[in-house]
């Protein structure tokens, strides 16, 4: 007898994953504008707060986000992040964030998170706070918007979609959703 | 461009609980209906399951940037721009993200005043109606929009006939919490809510996918007035919807209120004449356009004669306790079947009346058992969030792995009552403007310190029932207690007999003006201890059949 799980699983290698929307929206090309040493430093910190973010395509999820006109002020936050991360980082170590041992990079982030360090306005803990959120959504988000690359984060979270299936399939396969 | 030449009988501003039940019984009455809708009108085609676009951006709720709302905690306290006290923006409301929790009041509910000879600090008042008058509205809600549910498990429960429709199949887990609660002489009872356990008219059954709260629900089955009402106002004929249409200002003229003036999709101002307005755009916000609609009869807001509206505005005072549990023990205990199915569905209400607690405030409201939504995004940040964001790199990655695989998280909700006082209420910001130029609703919230006295006795209570499941959690917590629900609100325009402490009479009709009503949970004196959904819609459609006698006594023009 074959069973969901079965039918589940074997939808997702057969290709049930045609029934994904294929298309990857658009980046601006924001990261390329950023001051020299701030996208790898932007890097190296999403991996730390989640390994395996980046090759999950969290810069790419980023990018996307903060280019859209609710989201204007983070771009300019995340931007003033990577300056005072890499600030820290020369400042500490002489060198930049994403050069730095991982354990040091780990401290740095914490002075973020502990609001250590400040510029102007800039709310650092707030800032770190919401760089967790981007990391985490772009790890277990829809793929669309250019993270959780080949469902990793899905696969790693049990999640057993395949909302977008026409009906037809639904009902063929009895899968609830 | 300003037109004066289209008249309705009813402008109903709002389409969500406290707007559709109105619109609809006015429209199969007869009478020719536009119902106004500051959101989008979603199709559900619309309605997907991506976590950040539906749950994380502004689907429901617009950003504060866009259209902010300003909290303080407190008169003295710094405000901020939130988006805090919006409901949802979109052809039916919150009804559209609802869980589908469905609970009635309690007679304690109506007699807070009465009952506790009054609690210093607070300005209860008791309703000027009593349940007997609202339950078969109650009924009536529930057989138009389809609530599933059994009646006669809880022997707390107001005497009710039974549900229209059965109830959900529950997970497994549910004998747990029953098993629970006996051993310590409590009563958990299936939950009701209002989703289609089987097909009703031509509405599917729930597919149990488990994404109710915080979704629409793109079969249909939730029972929101999107899915259950509002397609039966319209297919009367005399029934319009106009999304995307911000109702800017009521107009009036003397005592009476002759149209609204709003700005549609197109950004252009329209006004539209009405021979009864009804205003349903919730508490917060229909008191902020009643303080915007002031006029040289009404320097103080429309209908604020008796300077109460957007005063004693309440929240539920809100509470969550947390059991993890081992997902394989659970499965050894209960067996594979049905561990898959998303609803715990059960409730206790044994302390919903606590007379002998010595409690200022001798009401605790509802327990309701449910699983940890299933949102992957929103469990993530959980865990983080309750480590105070110190939770990263690979500890985080084995965390994740550990919640997702490992555990199952089963939850209590506390829905409490929040005391109306003077320290909690709406007025209009002097600073925050929305982007059409006019003031922002300011809310200043304070807690009675009874309200969070009672919250953390429930919690403690709570806490007992999931330390008393077999087979034991690994952890059992409180998470959050004396908190604030800012998605449930009520009180800005209180109901009454008295003109002088109240700004409706009890078919919420304005006193000051004798066409004009109010029909979100505004009416509402008290929270009460169950959260105030249902009620909101039993009212409207007590009120928009008073409003259909009133026609039909042609005494409205």
């Amino acid at each position: 007898m074959i069973t969901r799980r079965q039918i589940i699983t074997g939808l997702a290698a057969s290709g049930a994953m045609a029934f994904w929307p294929r298309r990857r929206l658009a980046a601006q090309g924001w990261l390329a504008s950023l001051p020299q040493e701030s996208a790898p430093a932007l890097a190296a910190a999403v991996d730390r707060i989640l390994p395996g973010a980046t090759a999950a395509g969290a810069l790419s999820f980023i990018e996307y986000w903060v280019a859209r006109p609710a989201f204007i002020h983070l771009k300019r936050d995340l931007m003033v992040a990577t300056l005072v991360m890499n600030r820290l980082a020369g400042q500490r170590h002489g060198k930049p964030f994403a050069a730095c041992a991982p354990a040091d990079q780990d401290a740095i982030l914490s002075s973020l998170r502990d609001r250590q360090t400040s510029a102007g306005r800039f709310d650092s803990r707030l800032v770190y706070e919401r760089l967790v959120s981007l990391t985490l959504e772009s790890f277990l988000g829809d793929p669309k918007y250019g993270g959780n690359r080949d469902q990793v984060g899905w696969r790693l979270a049990g999640v057993q979609h395949c909302w977008y299936a026409p009906k037809r399939v639904r009902r063929r396969t009895g899968l609830p959703y | 461009m300003t037109s004066r030449q289209e008249i309705f009988d009813v402008v109903v501003v709002g389409s969500g609980a406290g707007g559709a039940p109105v619109a609809t019984l006015l429209a199969e009455a007869g009478a020719r209906v536009l119902v106004l809708e500051k959101g989008p009108y979603y199709s559900l085609r619309d309605l997907t399951h991506d976590e950040i676009a539906i749950c994380r951006r502004d689907f429901f709720v617009p950003f504060a940037a866009d259209d902010p709302h300003v909290v303080r905690r407190g008169a003295n306290a710094d405000p901020e721009r939130t988006r805090d006290g919006w409901t949802s923006q979109c052809v039916g409301g919150g009804t559209v993200h609802m869980s589908g929790f469905w609970y009635r009041l309690h007679e304690e509910d109506l007699r807070l005043a009465t009952l506790t000879g009054g609690i210093t600090g607070a300005d209860l008042a008791d309703w000027p109606i009593t349940l007997a008058e609202l339950t078969p509205f109650y009924d009536l809600a529930e057989t138009r929009l389809g609530v599933s549910g059994i009646a006669g498990l809880n022997p707390f429960e107001p005497q009710r006939r039974p549900f229209p429709l059965p109830p959900l199949q529950p997970h497994p887990a549910a004998t747990l919490i029953d098993e629970a609660a006996r051993s310590l002489g409590l009563h958990s009872y299936p939950t009701a809510r209002a989703i289609l356990s089987q097909s009703f008219g031509v509405r599917p059954p729930c597919n149990y996918c488990g994404r109710c709260g915080e979704y629409g629900c793109e079969n249909g089955s939730k029972s929101s007035v999107l899915a259950a009402l509002i397609p039966r106002a319209e297919a009367t004929g005399r029934c319009e919807v106009r999304a995307e249409c911000m109702v800017r200002r009521i107009e009036s003229d003397g005592d009476r209120v002759t149209g609204v003036e709003f700005i549609d999709r197109r950004g252009e101002t329209q006004f539209v004449g009405a021979r009864v307005v009804v205003v349903a755009a919730s508490a917060i916000e229909s008191a902020r356009l009643l303080l915007l609609s002031e006029t040289s009869r009404f320097p103080h807001g429309l209908a604020n004669s008796s300077g109460l509206v957007g005063k004693n505005l309440t929240f539920s005072t809100f509470g969550k306790g947390t059991g993890i549990f081992d997902r394989r023990t659970l499965g050894e205990r209960l067996g594979p079947e049905g561990m898959d199915l998303p609803f715990l569905l059960r409730s206790i209400q044994d302390h919903y009346w606590l007379p002998n607690t010595g409690l200022a405030l001798p009401k605790g409201g509802t327990y309701n058992f449910l699983f940890h939504h299933p949102n992957p995004i929103n469990a993530a940040m959980r865990l983080v969030g309750d480590s105070g964001f110190e939770l990263m790199g690979e500890e985080l990655r084995e965390r994740l792995r550990q919640y997702f695989r490992d555990e199952l998280w089963m939850e209590f909700e506390i829905f409490g009552e929040f005391l109306p006082t003077a320290k909690t209420y709406v007025d209009l910001d002097p600073v925050v403007k929305d982007r059409h130029g006019q003031a922002a609703a300011r809310l200043t919230v304070e807690h009675h310190p009874a309200d969070v006295e009672t919250n953390t006795h429930m919690m403690k209570r709570g806490l007992e029932v999931l330390a008393a499941v077999k087979p034991t959690a690994r952890e059992v917590k409180a998470w959050t207690w004396g908190s604030t629900t800012f998605h449930l609100q009520h009180g800005t325009c209180r109901f009454g007999r008295d003109p002088t402490r109240s700004v409706l009479d009890p078919w919420c009709r304005a006193h000051d003006l004798e066409n004009l009503y109010v029909t979100d949970g505004s009416f509402m004196p008290t929270s009460g201890g169950v959260p105030a959904t249902p009620t909101i819609l039993a009212n409207s459609f007590r009120v928009g059949a008073a409003i259909v006698e009133r026609f039909r006594r042609r005494e409205l023009g």
